[in-house]
């Protein structure tokens, strides 16, 4: 990849926020799943009981604030 | 009460090393045919938030750059005991074979379209030719509904120069808080350098709406039975 290109893809990446969507797009949405149940503590929240092939997240847990940003 | 976390399923017979886990526990490569999962042994599962899915994407990240045919677990994906996450996996082997065989050294390359939706076509009022019924017009508009969701007209240029690079290709329209549509490529990784130049000439010509690239990646959204033909 040529300097020029390097730029160009580094300025492509260059979005926090995306990254961030990005993960949480490929983590939760994607992805192989198991079929059966499990129980995930939700950060700060009460235990959730969630089927597997049903994942919850509460997006403003997930997401930074405009103030930690 | 320790649980089998999962991180990837592979058809590797081993791991790359000192393979970790997002706490750090050693990853374990346990056999299940002719698939093999990667896992770690935790004795409290993980709450969600950006600093675990980070660490979880970190490790399969690593696992990916050292194996093939990986593909990635959803974050969450738990069992009790190994011999219960092999027989889980082993209800899904031939789906999973597929799905290894097309992510087989490929990267996940992802795309996102925001800005101003384009107008979408109207709907057609017109009878179906041939058909009968208001019936048959609601369904064959439903499924004309459902297509224009797996459509990115505003990309088209951009989509068409990327398919010779691509191995599979998945189209999500959201238009949702400025996000018009996502593009989920399986691309070579050899090819990942050619994509990128073509996704930078290709960036100014959709303006006004802004264009984000995220990859390589390991092959998230390519772990299911879904048709990803490109």
């Amino acid at each position: 990849v040529s300097t020029l290109e390097g730029q160009a893809a580094a300025e492509l990446f260059a979005a926090p926020d995306h990254s961030l969507l990005d993960l949480i797009d490929n983590l939760l949405n994607q992805g192989v799943v198991l079929t059966g149940d499990v129980v995930l503590g939700l950060a700060d929240v009460d235990l959730v009981y969630l089927r597997l092939s049903l994942v919850l997240c509460a997006a403003d847990r997930v997401l930074p604030t405009p103030e930690s940003r | 009460v320790s649980s089998l976390w999962l991180y990837a399923v592979t058809t590797a017979h081993e791991l790359p090393a000192g393979a970790a886990g997002l706490l750090g526990e050693p990853l374990q490569l346990l056999s299940c045919g002719r698939l093999a999962a990667v896992a770690g042994e935790l004795e409290a599962l993980p709450t969600i938030g950006a600093v675990t899915l980070r660490a979880h994407d970190q490790v399969v990240r690593r696992l990916s750059e050292g194996m093939a045919e990986l593909l990635p677990a959803r974050f969450g994906q738990a069992a009790a005991t190994g011999d219960e996450l092999c027989r889980l996996l082993l209800e899904r082997q031939p789906e999973l074979e597929r799905a290894l065989e097309r992510v087989s050294g490929c990267a996940q390359m992802t795309l996102r379209l925001f800005g101003e939706p384009a107008a979408p076509p109207p709907a057609d009022d017109r009878p179906p030719a041939g058909a009968a019924g208001p019936g048959t017009h609601y369904l064959l508009e439903r499924r004309r509904r459902d297509d224009q969701r797996r459509q990115l007209p505003e990309a088209e240029e951009l989509l068409a120069a990327l398919l010779p690079l691509v191995r599979a290709q998945r189209l999500e329209r959201q238009v949702n808080r400025a996000l018009v549509g996502t593009a989920y490529h399986l691309v070579p990784r050899p090819r990942v350098p050619e994509y990128l130049r073509r996704v930078a000439e290709h960036r100014v010509r959709l303006l006004p709406r802004r264009l984000a690239v995220a990859g390589p990646a390991p092959p998230y959204a390519f772990a299911g039975e879904e048709d990803h033909g490109g």
